[in-house]
């Protein structure tokens, strides 16, 4: 931080203004994390380790603190979406490349606006039509993993095809007609040259696409029935860690005991969140 | 050095919040007067729509209003964190009966159930096994051969609470459907074969079976027969301004309640 | 095609993008195993020229052309013309050097394994003799797992040669090989392309004019589209017979 000599003192303003946004951000994160660290010792000063944390028993009013059917619930939710979304979202990266170059321009900002939709209005939309088609087809109730995961995919499928279409536009011209003058179908280019230069970048939007599923709420919640048992199958109702955090943020405010089982759960996501930031990273290390 | 100060201000940001003095935080802006109004969802309705022409009575007064459920509302008023505060759970937790209440009313708690389950009629002790979870199929009831899925509302609801007296341990089936709002568990219960749940009833709610209860009909025009509801309160600290207490009284008061199905208890034996 | 480079006949050739003329009305006629060497000013339609020989062209927007190009019996202009085999038979190296972000033995083993090529024994001799022919294989041996960025713009350009080489074409398209490429990597190329001449017909598009009367046995020269001269290359730059390329080769152009 040692200013540089020489010049008027002047000329540091705004590099200070910029440098203070940054400090205020970082300490904004390190108390929310704080925050969070200092509720999950609270709870294990009331409660101990209790042993239900590993459990399946959630009755935060009776001392059950099972999480695994949110654990559960937040990973396979989060599983349909990446499972549902990429491919489609790839699907959408290699027309808009391959075949409408031209429109590229538009496309991207199409779903530019599609990605600032709120998520209430998938939920909505999820709510309307997916849980009615789920409940038709399978005589189920509707409200469902299945929905909640699918309801995210729609959700993330902009986020994903944009940082697709950008991951294969990285692919320079030069390489793409080297290989077609070396004689390659426009299929073996795609598939030998296109989609195996951009695996990593590609890996790193899908990471970014899990972070935003896994940390989604409203959707989730409007379609996923909130049962708080663990899941037995992608039909049955449940419950992620976000919507019953949401659930119960009412129920125990600060001071209820209990309160503090949701600073844990937090704190789970919180470093869930982190881990896929560090992946990220190591992908990026990767593929230099 | 420098890095000692930063670490300084960080570890003063991450305190913030524990050094707050439990009471009377709200900031005022000088020659505006702020009242905040927390707690329950099924009050909100209300309480918007009343407010607009008393704040046009009361120029330099600001009211907000936040929703957060009736345990909140209640801990906010009983911290000094909030002025009013709107819950309609009994019983009461503790720190309420410290407070001022300023009673509402009643607001019906109805069962309703999907059109296509073929029950229209549930004895409580009935009632009481389907909410448990432990009957399976309205066939068991003599209704059509559709498996029962109970709609519920989370606990920090004033109509969850209710329910809650009425089903005895185990309590409400775990594996009850979850819906936020009032109006979430109507439209589930409405499209979904097989449902059953229960909303603070209000005008216009249609689309499903009203169920009677031991042959009691739920009769919209003697809503004061009915014996399932609960009991929307506003509650004030008792050294709040006599503003606050006013306002409090006026909205329980306010005569838009039977826009929002909230009548009186009058002649009704408790 | 048979074994011996391929003789190149074009005739009445005219290319459009759009509206606007790329090339119009150009008739030549070359030798194989002959360098053929295109100069002219920026724009002038020797690029085209070059990415018509493999069908490239037909990437670029609104593209129509005219006219009949046989190059060893193909005629390439023709709507049926595979173009896969077309492009195999027309090898191309780029003005950047274009390698993949692969290894250097991935890169040179992409054309052979286009073509179902799967043993590991055939693909490791052709990198060999595409790398050897290429001139680089001293320089890369035992490398062969490295990436291909790792090597130099002179040895990526090379490794591109070589990439082309290994997929046994009968004729080379080189745009502007060396146009990135430092004095010493240059000479190296140009003595490549000299060691190519005779098996392979090659066609080099050239900023460079001293390149050009170093390298090539004719020489073309292109302005605005039209083609102005070809003429054996000694004869060109000593004797022109049209003024404006006199005005061209002495600088006093553009």
């Amino acid at each position: 931080m040692k200013p540089v000599t020489g010049r008027p003192r002047g000329d540091h303003l705004l590099y200070r203004v910029v440098w203070l946004g940054a400090l205020l951000l970082l300490m904004l994160g390190f108390a929310i994390a704080a925050i969070l660290v200092w509720g999950t010792v609270k709870f294990v000063i009331d409660h101990g380790l209790n042993p239900s944390l590993l459990g399946t028993i959630y009755q935060p009013t009776h001392d059950q603190f099972g999480l695994l059917p949110f654990i559960a619930g937040s990973l396979v939710v989060t599983m349909i979406a990446i499972v549902v979304a990429l491919p489609l979202a790839l699907s959408v990266a290699v027309t808009v490349i391959a075949t409408l170059p031209r429109q590229m321009q538009m496309i991207r900002q199409i779903l530019s606006g599609l990605v600032a939709i709120p998520s209430v209005v998938f939920g909505w939309w999820g709510l309307s039509l997916l849980v009615p088609s789920i409940r038709w087809i399978s005589g189920r109730p509707g409200f469902s993993l299945l929905a909640g995961g699918l309801v995210l995919a729609i959700m993330i499928l902009p986020t994903l095809s944009l940082l697709s279409i950008n991951a294969l536009d990285r692919v320079s011209v030069r390489w793409v007609e080297g290989s077609l003058a070396l004689g390659a179908t426009p299929d073996q280019t795609l598939g030998r040259l296109i989609l195996s230069v951009s695996r990593i970048p590609l890996l790193e939007a899908s990471i970014l696409a899990v972070g935003r599923a896994l940390g989604e709420t409203m959707a989730v919640q409007m379609v996923i029935g909130g049962r708080v048992l663990l899941p037995h199958g992608l039909l049955s109702p449940g419950a992620t860690l976000t919507t019953q955090l949401l659930t119960d943020i009412s129920l125990l405010p600060p001071g209820i005991p209990g309160h503090y089982v949701l600073d844990f759960m937090a704190l789970l996501l919180l470093v869930a969140m982190y881990g896929m930031v560090v992946l990220v990273e190591r992908t990026r290390r990767w593929s230099l | 050095m420098r890095r000692r100060w930063i670490w300084a201000m960080v570890w003063g940001l991450v305190l913030l919040p524990w050094s707050y003095p439990a009471q009377g935080t709200t900031l005022k802006p000088l020659g505006m007067h702020q009242i905040s109004i927390i707690g329950a969802t099924s009050l909100i309705p209300l309480t918007k729509r009343f407010l607009p022409e008393w704040e046009r009575r009361h120029p330099g007064v600001v009211v907000s209003v936040t929703a957060g459920g009736s345990w909140a509302g209640i801990l906010a008023v009983a911290e000094g964190q909030a002025d009013i505060g709107m819950a309609d759970l009994a019983p009461l937790p503790k720190r309420a009966l410290r407070l001022d209440s300023y009673p509402a009313g009643r607001l019906a708690v109805a069962f309703i159930a999907n059109s296509d389950d073929g029950v229209k009629n549930l004895s409580r002790s009935q009632l009481v096994q389907v909410l448990q979870g432990r009957i399976h199929n309205w066939q068991t009831l003599g209704g059509h051969d559709k498996p029962v899925i109970v709609v519920s509302r989370p606990m920090s609801s004033g109509a969850r609470a209710m329910l809650d007296r009425l089903v005895p341990a185990p309590g409400l089936s775990a594996d009850a459907i979850i819906q936020l709002s009032n109006g979430a568990v109507l439209k589930t219960v409405r499209e979904t074969p097989g449902a059953i749940g229960y909303v603070e009833w209000r005008p216009g709610m249609g689309g499903v079976t009203m169920l009677g209860i031991d042959h009691q009909v739920f009769d919209t025009s003697r809503l004061a027969a009915w014996p399932y509801y609960t009991q929307p309160t506003f509650y004030v600290a008792p050294g709040a301004s006599s503003l606050v207490k006013q306002l409090a009284e006026m909205l329980s008061r306010s005569p838009y309640k039977a826009e929002f199905g909230i009548y009186r208890a009058q002649g009704i034996p408790r | 095609m048979d074994s011996k480079a391929p003789d190149l006949a074009v005739r009445h050739l005219s290319v459009r993008y759009g509206e606007q003329v790329a090339l119009s009305d150009v008739s030549l006629d070359l030798e194989g195993g002959q360098v053929l060497a295109l100069i002219g000013p920026s724009g002038c339609g020797k690029s085209t020229f070059l990415r018509v020989l493999n069908r490239l062209v037909d990437r670029s927007l609104e593209v129509r052309y005219e006219g009949e190009v046989v190059l060893g019996g193909i005629r390439i202009l023709d709507p049926d013309t595979d173009l896969v085999a077309l492009r195999r038979a027309v090898g191309m190296v780029f003005q950047q050097p274009s390698a993949f972000p692969f290894s250097v033995f991935d890169n040179v083993a992409y054309g052979p394994r286009l073509q179902g090529i799967r043993s590991s024994h055939r693909l490791r001799s052709i990198v060999e003799s595409s790398l050897k022919k290429a001139a680089l294989w001293d320089e890369v041996r035992g490398k062969l797992r490295r990436p291909a960025a790792s090597l130099s713009g002179g040895q990526q350009q090379r490794l591109c040669i070589a990439r082309a080489l290994a997929v046994a074409p009968r004729v080379l398209l080189l745009d502007e090989p060396t146009a990135a490429l430092d004095p010493l990597s240059t000479t190296k190329i140009e003595e490549l392309i000299l060691s190519l001449r005779g098996d392979y017909t090659l066609i080099l598009v050239t900023h460079n004019l001293q390149q050009a009367a170093r390298i090539s046995d004719v020489t073309a020269f292109f302005r605005q589209g039209l083609l102005v001269e070809i003429a054996p290359t000694r004869e060109m730059f000593t004797a022109p017979k049209c003024a404006e390329t006199e005005e061209f080769l002495t600088g006093r152009y553009e």
